[in-house]
Formats: structure tokens, sequence, C-alpha cells
């Protein structure tokens, strides 16, 4: 689930079209316009408009739909949630003070437009950074991020994260199965079990920390052999003489 | 608990990243004063945001219901490398989810990062380091930690929420702070319970295995006899 | 003498004493295999010859000079260092970035260090996963990439901790040819360390075996396998062509001069033995 995600979005953002070869800076710059185009201006005709060349964008670079979905169904629903939850909120918090029937249905109308702004919102938002990270390398992103003066520091503990989550997670899964296999993670619905499972969950974690904590002295000695100097990201963008 | 993309209102999402990067900047500074006097530490650093990352997207079972929900993990990491530090992985762990996840965004980033980054910083270590003052065993106070952390950001992110909705008139802030609350309860209250339960319950077997780890990230001192010494009767 | 090491001790603060005054040294140029039983030492030895680790006590020369003359920059010119697991050296998104790693740290500039970074991939023949992130590597290709890195320092030794360690057959042979290539193209001298003794004969030039923390033996894979008993004193055994021949000479009668450690010297001690001119190989 998870890791699929997060393995899928990056094995795409991979791949080589038109988008993908596109410079990063550049596709972070638009991706923050048109973010705060879409959350900054009012009105539901742009978000709609940005959602729309989105869509066209991920259409062109032949996403697989499941993907789509899966990315884009939680945000939606809950931009549903928002929108029901306005759309009644605002008419709850008047109906207190007006008793005729014809000037509730106008603030009730006033609620669908903002629901209905909002729910646009957060789907545009959502497929914006779609189109960022389905059409971006991470570590593309963190030296555009560098070259936008986001401090080194930021992106250097991303781009480790980034490299070293693929490492801890192979090894975690291992000592999860290793786990379920001697019972680890029994039926949690009832109180036992479930306690086990906690214990189960708590000891994976630490065991998890335990293992990145050892391996951070070996690459740091594996960075020491390569003279470091504190410096991991290096010098990309910066041309050639 | 985190602010989708697109929720707030422009100002606010401004407000919140102004908010946010007075504390990332001392958590920057405190990385960088570091990384100058002991190297090792940056590599260190990248390891824990993964390991702690990592945590953030493990299933934790949820009692009775038989279904699962998954920590934040701030509580820990501001326990294991300080509140501020704990901040900065915060960010990058936002903003992987944002990118991975559709989880939270990057318009609601700073928001985010201020209420799970900041406040749930702030909050775990303030409860652990106060807990362990008081005496309280390092299990207890984790546990403590994890649980009001959380806590923490639930009741800020719902504030959040109140203040940067679209279409709010001041009045109703209050009221849509209850609000939130009330939506958010029935899965944040057993949320942090969990959180807490597994924040003391990985610090707890850390202290066991490899005390010499947690005396070196400062969170165990070496004259802590008790801790150590049960550990070694545990084996 | 490219290494010297005298009386080496080294004990880790939990108390464990992992050398105990090792004497090692060998000449520039050769291909050299350490050989030890897990827990012998070998990690530890290499941290210390590579100044990663500061040993209590004893004398380490690189090419001559003393140790503590070098400045971290002037050793690693010179010495390069494979970790067994590629994951702890890999640190860098990019296969490029990583290899690159060294080079920017070394100063140089731009088009240097992309030029490098080209020659060393191509060295170890990954030149087309240069832009490829690293978790998208196979094993063997992570192994190779980790190579490079140390390659793109243009290091006179390049130390290598169980190279072969996880890899499959023809893994291990991949590894073992880019090695004993690496030695003689461009004479960078190579040690490495491995519990592999089948690999041994067929590689080394000189190997060393490292038992508790001492040096047990040292020489040709001849001189050292005639000492079956300590080697098999060191949790290791002979090469398996080394051991059928000696069961063959004891409950066959076959008659062995010298102890054959490969294949191809095994063939020629069985064919003497067939054609019944003992006295043909050997000589």
């Amino acid at each position: 689930m998870v890791k699929e995600s997060y393995l899928m979005v990056d094995a795409l953002a991979q791949r080589d079209n038109t988008f993908t070869r596109m410079d990063a800076r550049v596709k972070v710059l638009l991706s923050v316009l048109a973010l705060a185009a879409v959350v900054g201006l009012p009105g539901f005709k742009l978000p709609l408009f940005i959602f729309a060349l989105t869509s066209a964008l991920i259409l062109a670079i032949r996403v697989p739909f499941k993907i789509v979905a899966g990315r884009m169904l939680p945000p939606v629903f809950l931009g549903i949630v928002v929108f029901l939850f306005m759309a009644l909120f605002h008419q709850g918090s008047q109906v207190f003070s007006l008793e005729m029937l014809g000037l509730e249905l106008k603030i009730y109308g006033e609620g669908l437009i903002l629901g209905t702004t909002v729910l646009l919102r957060i789907i545009s938002s959502v497929s914006i950074l779609l189109c960022l990270s389905l059409t971006t390398p991470v570590h593309e992103l963190g030296y555009a991020l560098i070259w936008f003066h986001i401090p080194r520091v930021i992106v250097e503990i991303l781009l480790l994260t980034y490299r070293y989550l693929f490492v801890l997670w192979d090894e975690g899964m291992r000592i999860r199965q290793a786990q379920a296999m001697r019972l680890g993670y029994p039926d949690w619905r009832n109180p036992a079990g479930w306690k086990k499972a906690v214990n189960s969950t708590s000891t994976l974690m630490a065991m998890v920390f335990i293992r990145a904590y050892d391996r951070a002295e070996n690459t740091f000695s594996a960075m020491q052999i390569r003279g470091y100097n504190g410096d991991i990201a290096g010098q990309r963008y910066k041309k050639t003489a | 608990m985190h602010i989708q993309d697109g929720f707030l209102v422009g100002k606010w999402a401004v407000a919140w990243y102004g908010a946010a990067s007075v504390f990332i900047a001392k958590g920057v500074y405190d990385i960088t004063w570091r990384t100058q006097k002991v190297m090792a530490y940056k590599p260190l650093l990248g390891l824990v945001s993964a390991a702690v990352f990592f945590i953030s997207l493990l299933p934790i079972p949820v009692p009775v219901t038989g279904t699962s929900s998954h920590p934040a993990g701030t509580p820990v990491a501001a326990i294991l490398v300080g509140p501020f530090v704990s901040m900065v992985l915060a960010v990058v762990a936002l903003l992987l989810q944002a990118l991975f996840f559709a989880h939270g965004g990057l318009s609601t980033l700073g928001a985010n990062v201020f209420s799970m980054g900041v406040v749930g910083s702030l909050t775990g270590f303030g409860v652990f380091w106060l807990g362990r003052k008081a005496g309280l065993s390092l299990g207890i106070a984790a546990f403590l930690a994890g649980v009001l952390g959380d806590l923490a950001v639930y009741l800020s992110t719902s504030f959040q929420l109140a203040l940067g909705m679209p279409g709010i008139h001041d009045q109703s802030v209050l009221k849509a702070f209850l609000t939130f609350l009330a939506l958010f309860m029935p899965t944040q209250l057993p949320l942090a319970l969990l959180e807490g339960l597994v924040t003391g319950g990985m610090v707890k077997y850390i202290a066991k295995v490899r005390p010499d780890i947690l005396i070196k990230l400062g969170v165990l001192r070496e004259t802590d006899e008790g801790e150590s010494q049960n550990a070694e009767n545990q084996k | 003498m490219i290494i010297e090491v005298h009386q080496v001790q080294y004990t880790y603060s939990d108390g464990t004493k992992a050398l105990e005054g090792v004497d090692f040294e060998i000449p520039g140029g050769q291909f050299t295999i350490l050989l030890g039983p897990n827990g012998s030492g070998k990690t530890t030895f290499f941290k210390v010859i590579t100044g990663l680790l500061n040993p209590e006590q004893g004398d380490i020369k690189i090419e001559g000079r003393p140790f503590r003359e070098f400045s971290r920059e002037e050793l690693y010119k010179r010495i390069g260092f494979v970790f067994q697991d590629p994951n702890d050296q890999l640190f860098a998104p990019t296969v490029g970035d990583d290899v690159a790693f060294g080079p920017i740290n070394l100063k140089l500039s731009p088009d240097e260090v992309s030029n490098r970074v080209r020659e060393s991939l191509e060295m170890v023949g990954i030149p087309h996963l240069i832009n490829k992130p690293v978790h998208y590597l196979s094993y063997g290709q992570k192994k190779r990439a980790a190579i490079a890195g140390v390659l793109a320092m243009k290091p006179d030794i390049i130390i290598l901790d169980e190279p072969t360690a996880g890899l499959d057959p023809a893994g291990v042979r991949e590894i073992m040819e880019l090695l004993v290539k690496l030695n003689k193209k461009e004479k960078i001298t190579i040690l490495m360390a491995t519990h592999d003794v089948d690999l041994v004969p067929l590689y080394a030039d000189r190997i060393f075996i490292l038992h508790m923390g001492h040096i047990l033996l040292a020489g040709t894979p001849a001189e050292v396998f005639s000492q079956k008993e300590t080697v098999r004193g060191a949790q290791l055994r002979l090469p398996r062509v080394a051991h059928l021949a000696e069961i063959l000479a004891k409950r066959d009668h076959m008659a062995v001069a010298e102890l054959p450690l490969t294949i191809g010297e095994a063939r020629k001690m069985i064919l003497a033995n067939v054609n019944g001119d003992v006295n043909a190989y050997g000589s």
C-alpha cells in the first residue's frame, strides 16, 4: 500500500518524457505559482482550469489510472466531507438569527459556492503536486530546492531520508515478517492480541532505529574515506568553466 | 493529522509558513553548528530521519476495531534528537508525504510543520523532560510525551483549521474549533494513546538492548544507573 | 612496502580486543587477500589501516611514511576503502552523484569531476547507470558503484571488505575479474578480505590469515596452505581441490608432490598420475 505508492510514484518520475526532461527548477517554480494562484485567488474557475490542465498532463504522460485514483481519491473524499460540512455549517451558524425560509436558502447557496471552491482547490492542488512528483525525481527536486535557497541542511537530510528509506524499509519488513511468523501480530480485536501487536510494533520500531543508528556510523566512515568535509549535497547547477 | 492542500486560505497559509520558519531556522542553525563540531552528525540525522519517517508509515493496531493507524513519530524524534532538530525532520517527512502520498501538501506545509513539527516536538520533548525531572521512568515519560504530544498536534491542527477555513467569520472561530475537535475526536484520541504506547515501548526497548545509543544522544545520562542496570539484568 | 603495519592493537570501548599486535606488510602492485573467519578482526584491521579507527598501540606506514604525517586528504588520495555493505557507502540519491562525492571534496573543477565520474563508471562497467537512483540497482551493481566511488579518488591502494559477500557465483567471478583488471591494468594495489578460501589461489599473489586478532600465517597461497593444520585451526579450510588431493594421496595412494590449489593444478596432477608420469608436473 504505502510502499507501492512510494515506489510507483518514484518509478514513474524516472521515466523519460518531455516533462521529466524539463528543468526541475522550472517545474518547482510553476508548481508553486500554480498553487499560490489556486489558494490565493478567489473563485473556482481558476482551480477548475488548473485541474483541467494538470489532468491533461497526467493523461499525456500516461500514468496508470490506479496511481492517479489512489492519490486523488482520499483528498477528494476529504474535499467532499469539507464541502458538505461547509454547506451545513454555514446554514447552521446563521439559522440561529434567521427565521425566514427564503433567506436561509440564499445562505445555503453561499455555502454551496464556498464548498465547491474549497473542493476544487483541494483537487487542483493535489493534482499540481501529483504532476510535480510524477515528473521530478526527488534528487532533482532537492537540487532545485537548494538553488532556490532552501537551507542545504534540510535538503541534505531530505536526500538521505529518501535514499535510506528504501534500505530501512526492506530491513523493517524482514523483521516484521520474522515477527509475524512467530505470531507477533495475532488478531488484535481481542485485548491480549492487541497488546502483543502493539509490543511487536514498538520493538520493530526500536530495531529499525537501532539499525539506522549503526548504519549511520558506517555511512559516515564511507564519507570520510572520500574526503567528507561537512557538505553532502554537492554542486549541481554550478556551470562548468 | 495533516491539513490538506487547498484548504487553508492564502493569508493563513503564508502566516503559518512565517511562524514555522522561525523555529525551523533555529533547528537548521543547531544542525549546522553541531555538524561543524561533529561531522558525523549530519549522516546520523539523515538515518534517524529515515527511521522516523519509516516509523510514521508503519501501521499500528487500533484495539477493538481491528483496523490500524499511523503514528506521527514526532514525539519520539523530539525525545531522541531534541525538539528543534526534530522540527527539521518533520519538514522533511511532511514534504515527502506530500509528494508521495498526497498527505498534507505544499501550501499547507507551513501550517502542518507548525502543528506537527513545532507544537508536537515542543510538547513531546517538554513532557518527557518534565517527566524525567519528576522522577518518572523512561518508558512512562516517553509514553506521556507520545500521548500529550499527539493531543497537542490534534488541538493545534483543529485550531488552524478553524482559523484558516475559507469564508469564516471571526465570531465563529471558537465554534468552528470545537466542531473540528469533535469531528476528529474519534480518530485522534485512540491515536494519541497508541502513539504514547509505541513511543514508550520503543524508547524502553532501545534502553534495554542499546543504552549506549541513548547515552550518546543525551537521552540517558551515564549516571542513570538504574536504567542501564535494569537493561543489563533483563539481558 | 606500500603498507607496513607493526604491532597494531585495537580494543573496542566495550573491552573487546579486536587486534592484538598485528604485523603486516605488503609491497605495492600486488593482489593480496586477507583470509579470516567471521569475527577475526578483518573489518577492524581495515578500519585501522585506513585511519577510520585509531589503534591504541602500533605503527602504520604508507609508502614508507608514518601515518600521522598524512593529512586526511593526502591519505584518501592514496587509499580507498570499499565497505562490505554497499548500502553503507552509497548515500547519494543517484550513482553519478555518489561517485562525484569524492572528486568534489578534492575541490576538482566541475569538468574534472564529471570526467572522473565517467571514467570510474566505465572502469567498473556501469557507465549507463550514471543517472539511476541507487535503490534501482541490483546488489552486484551497487558493489560496482561503490568501487567506482572509491576509484574516482584515483587511489594507489584499494582495500575491500568482503567484496564477494552476498553475490551469486557469476557475480563473484565478475567482481573478482574487475579487481584483477584494476590490479593489472591500472596498477592499483588490491587488498581484500574474504573467508572464501577457494577464491584465494585463483587471484592472490599473497595471502594473510588473520585469526583472533593475530596474523597467523603469511605468504604465497602455496606456502600458506601447506600449513594444513594451522589453516584448519583458524576456522578455515583448504581449497576444495587441495582437500580432494589430500584424500586421494592418503586413501588412494595417488602421488601428490605438491598440493594443488586450483582446478588447473589438480588436473595436471591427476593427468600425471593417470599417465604414470609423476615427475612431469610440479616442476
